[in-house]
Formats: structure tokens, sequence, C-alpha cells
């Protein structure tokens, strides 16, 4: 449990780090990179185990 | 042979240092195979001289087993189904789904950012399979590429942060990873360490890092380098191509999709990935009726060319004893008490994105038995955890490695796709390995991770997760921060600016230094002091590889 909370922060802190990069500036996008970071994250804790 | 590694390894070091500062104006690949060619007469003669007969006949031999096949057949399949994916219209239908996902409660946003870590999610074993099959697609998301949902801006920071994360996938990869370079030998102490004991901070530091590398590009690679990037933004009378993906398309799509499941989890046995890939091109052609030419036409000879010529000249130097030679170096650097061991340790973690070579395999494999010499199984200065933690530093560095390299590395695909001069991404993809990436893999390796991994008399080590927490929040804000700083810092002046980022490298690697001393010896003055020196020499040298300007400018200003 302890790992899925890690990388699903890491990759929200990530997915906004990339919006914000991207120039998506409303709150709903930078909502939205968030969620695709923290969906990438908990991916790589299944997958790893 | 001990004066002979050292004359070879000065000769690699000057050649390779000269051509990344461009006073050698040669192919990559020319001056790769005239170094390995040098190393193999001196060799030669040094055996002859010494009556070693045998041992001269042998050099091209040792030379051509330091050319490792597994990552260029690994790149010829990736190239051979972007071909196939490209003549079946497979693409096309990628831009469909992409436009549809666009409306969906992601968003552009979200889709955008499971875009870009596409190439982490599918750990293939070489970053070029799926940089070479998907780069085509995310350069048609700019007008240039006929979509125009991206502007030049976003195109350029999603383009190098899809690179960053594809030229550093091939550490976690579970099938056949540079990762697993390490995860042998650790196993010496770690019996389940291959099973992934370097995997998780290995994607946790790529993960942060291509964040960090996607803030980079947009808030200092765009104003030093603002005219070397030839992409255009879309006129207000441009129309856009809206793409029309035919059934085939769907069909290539879903089969590439499927190689990649079969490659990844291997349900079928440990079947190579070239092999998948390979059969998945065919049942493409098969299918969508594609012909061998298109194939053909993905190929692109440059980053395979180079990387034959890199194992070439690793291969050569491994041969003359240039690798012995290196690590003595290295164990004497940690005799000179400024540095220490901590110092020396900075500098090694740092040493592939000092010296970029096309492909990171050609030094980790030389490399690691040398780090492994640090530890209980050699010189003793580390312990096992130590040992472990030092590891997962170096080899994210060492995997990135090929992103920044010039001589033929990943990082040219990108810059390629994104119409810029060479050198374009090597600011930011060497400052995110050498000051987001290795600390945090050391720091996950340290609280996290080791956790995990019982040692060899059943010890564990607790996880310590506020402490994780509070080291990957702190580094992360500090990257961000001098990001943001520095670019708040530019002026436009070529001189100035260049040395201003210096001095942001001169932080970052400190800071990287003193991160890996605290993971490594906890709150130690001294190997805190050590640890930031030993960084800080390691960004110097890293700082002013990084090109002032580009090609395209000095032409600008020549004219």
């Amino acid at each position: 449990m302890m790992g899925l909370i890690l990388f699903a922060a890491s990759g929200a802190i990530t997915g906004l780090m990339i919006g914000w990069a991207l120039d998506f500036k409303t709150k709903k996008e930078l909502i939205q990179s968030a969620v695709g970071g923290c969906i990438v994250g908990i991916a790589m804790a299944l997958m790893i185990g | 042979m001990e004066i002979l590694g050292y004359i070879t390894l000065f000769i690699f070091l000057a050649t390779m240092i000269l051509t990344l500062l461009r006073k050698i104006n040669l192919p990559v690949q020319t001056v790769l195979v005239i170094v390995a060619l040098i190393c193999l007469a001196a060799g030669a003669i040094y055996r002859a001289a010494i009556g070693e007969w045998s041992g001269v006949r042998s050099l091209p031999v040792e030379m051509m087993g330091g050319i490792i096949l597994h990552p260029i057949t690994a790149l010829i399949a990736g190239l051979f189904i972007a071909g196939a994916l490209s003549a079946s219209g497979g693409f096309e239908a990628f831009k469909v789904i992409i436009l549809k996902l666009k409306n969906s409660p992601i968003g552009l946003a979200g889709t955008m950012v499971i875009l870009t870590q596409v190439p982490m999610l599918a750990s293939l074993p070489c970053g070029r399979i799926i940089a070479a099959a998907l780069l085509p697609l995310l350069f048609a998301f700019g007008s240039d590429g006929g979509m125009g949902i991206l502007n030049r801006a976003q195109l350029i920071v999603l383009i190098g942060a899809f690179a960053r994360n594809a030229f550093g996938s091939c550490g976690p990869s579970p099938i056949g990873g540079v990762a697993q370079i390490g995860e042998g030998f650790l196993g010496s102490w770690y019996p389940t360490a291959s099973e992934g004991i370097l995997r998780a901070p290995q994607i946790i530091a790529l993960m942060l890092g291509t964040g960090v590398t996607a803030v980079f590009l947009k808030f200092v690679s765009m104003k030093l380098y603002p005219d070397d990037v030839s992409l255009r933004d879309r006129t207000s009378n441009q129309e856009m191509k809206k793409p029309n993906a035919k059934p085939t398309g769907y069909v290539a799509l879903v089969i590439f999709v499927l190689s990649l499941i079969v490659a990844i989890f291997q349900p079928f046995g440990k079947i190579p990935v070239q092999t998948v890939l390979v059969v998945a091109a065919l049942l493409i052609i098969l299918i969508a009726r594609a012909k061998l030419d298109d194939l053909l036409a993905g190929v692109i000879l440059l980053p395979i060319s180079a990387m034959i010529a890199g194992f070439m000249a690793a291969g050569a130097l491994a041969a003359t004893g240039g690798f012995d030679a290196l690590a003595k170096l290295l164990k004497g650097l940690s005799d000179i008490p400024l540095l220490g061991a901590a110092g020396m340790l900075a500098v090694f973690i740092q040493i592939q994105t000092m010296i970029p070579l096309s492909c990171s395999r050609i030094l980790t494999a030389a490399l690691v038995p040398v780090l492994y010499m640090f530890g209980p199984g050699g010189y003793g200065m580390l312990t096992w955890t130590q040992l472990a933690v030092v590891m997962a530093a170096y080899i994210i560095n060492a995997t990135t490695s090929c992103g920044p390299s010039p001589l033929g590395g990943g990082g040219m695909m990108g810059e390629g796709q994104m119409r810029a001069e060479t050198g374009y991404i090597k600011g930011a993809y060497s400052f995110s390995a050498m000051a987001t990436m290795a600390p945090l893999a050391a720091i996950s390796m340290k609280f996290y991770n080791l956790s995990k991994f019982a040692g060899g008399a059943g010890e564990t080590v607790k996880a310590n997760v506020l402490s994780l927490a509070g080291f990957l929040t702190l580094i992360v804000i500090a990257n961000l921060v001098m990001v943001v700083g520095l670019s708040k810092s530019l002026k436009g002046n070529e001189i100035s600016d260049h040395r201003r980022q210096i001095v942001v490298f001169l932080i970052g690697g400190a800071l990287s230094g003193l991160a890996l001393a605290v993971s490594v010896y906890e709150w130690h003055l001294t190997a805190g002091l050590q640890g930031m020196l030993g960084g800080s020499l390691a960004a110097l040298w890293i700082a002013i590889m990084i090109p002032r300007r580009l090609k395209l400018q000095s032409v600008g200003s020549a004219a």
C-alpha cells in the first residue's frame, strides 16, 4: 500500500510539472494533468508488484 | 599493460571531449572507429614489444567481443515496426484515438501526460524501440505535422519530455534492461535482487525527472536557444488535416499494443523482444498489405552505426586495459583528503552523464564491476546497503546518459523530430539526470526499497516514509526553484547566460552530492561536504560541455 501511495503521489507531481510546462494553465487542466500522472504512477506500482 | 591502459584511456577521453566540444568535426562514427583502431594499434605495439604475439592476434577478437548485439537488434526491430505502423495507417488510427481522448474526462492535458510516459510504461530494453515508433506521431500533433492540436512551444516540451522518458526507460526494463547488470552484482548479497531491486528507485526517479526535464525545456532551453528549432506555429489561414484512419490501421495498432504486452509480460515464456516485434511487423505486413520497402524505410542508419562504433571503441579500451586504468584512477581519487570516498562516489555516479555515449550499456558493462569493487566484495569501502544505494544512483544516471549524447545518442532522435540543432536538449537532459534523478534514486533505495529486499544474513532495513517524503519533496522543490530562478536570470547574452547556467548546475551538483552522502553515510558533516565538492566537480564538467550556442545561431550571427 505504501508503494502504491508513493508511486501515485510521485506520478501526480510529475503530471503537474509536465502539465505546467505544456502551458496547461486552468485549474481543470492542471487537475487533469495530475490525474494523468497519477494513472501512470499507479500503473507502474501495479507492474512492479 | 597498466601503462597501455592509461594511454588508451587518455586517447579515448581526449578524443571524446574534443568531439563533444566540436573541436573534431568528423562524424562520431568515424571518430569512434579511428579511436578503436588507434587503441588496437597501441595494444598491438605494446604486446609485440613484450613478446606477447598470441595477444596481438587476439586483439581484434577482444574488441569485437565488446559489441553488444541486444540494443542494436532491438533498435532495428523498433524501426521496422515503426515503418510497418506508418505504412499500414497505424499512426493515423492513433491520432484518431488521441483526438477522442481529448474529449474524455482526462482531457488533452491528462492524455499528453500519459503519452509522455508511455516509454516507461512499456519499459522495453531499449528506449529507441518505442521512440522510433512513436516520435513521428508526436510530431504530427503540431501544425507542421498536420493536426495542429499543440503549438510550437508545447510540441518542443512534449517531444523533449517523451524522449527523456524513453531514453531512461531501458533502466527499469524487466526484459534485458540496463539495471539488470547492477542487479546481477547486488545478487551476491540480496538473494532476490534479480526480481528488480533497482526497479522502483529507477521508476520514481525517471517519472519525476521527466517532469523536471519538461520544466527545464520550457523555462530554460527555449530561452537559451530561441531560434534553434525550426518548428512553426499554426498560421491563421492554415487548414489542419483531420486524421482519417483505415480499418487496417486500427488492426496494426492492436497488433503493436499486443506485441508490447507480450514483450513486457511474457505470457508465452521468455521470448526476445526483437522476435516479438519482428513477428508483429510481419503480421502487419500480411494484414495491412504493407511492402517490405515500407519497413526498410523506417530504418535510420545514424543511431545504429553510432552505437556499433561506440561498442567497438569500448571493446578496444577493454582489451587494452583502459577500464582497469579508470578504476584505479577513481580509487586514487578517494585517497585525496578533500574528496574522500563520499566525493569520489559523487563523481562516480555522474560519470556517464559526464561522458555521454551513444548507448549507456557501453560504459555500464565496464563500470558496474568497478563500482562492485568498492563494496565488501572488493576494497571494502562500502557496506552492502551503501553499495545498493550508490548502485541505484549510478544506474539511473547511466541509463539516461544516451539522451544527452551528441555522439549518436537517443536524444538526437528527439531533436530530429523537433527540427532542432544537435545539443538543444543536452542541458535539460543532463540537469535532470544529475540533479533530480541520481539523488532521487539514492533516497528511494535508502528509505523505501531496501525494506523490501532482505540481505544475505536475512537482515532487513526499515522503511522510513517520512524521510522519503521529506527528501523527495525537498529535491523536487529545489530543482524547480533552480530552473525557474535560472530562467528569470537569463538576459539573452550568450556568455553571461552560459555562466549563470554553470552556477545553477554547480548548485544542483552540490545538492545531488549532498543527497548521495546523506543516503550513504547519513548525517556526517565531513562526508556531506566531500559529497558536495565531488558533486560540484562533476557538475562543472557537465555544465561546460553544454553548448553555449547551437549551429543555426552561429550561422545566423555570422551572416
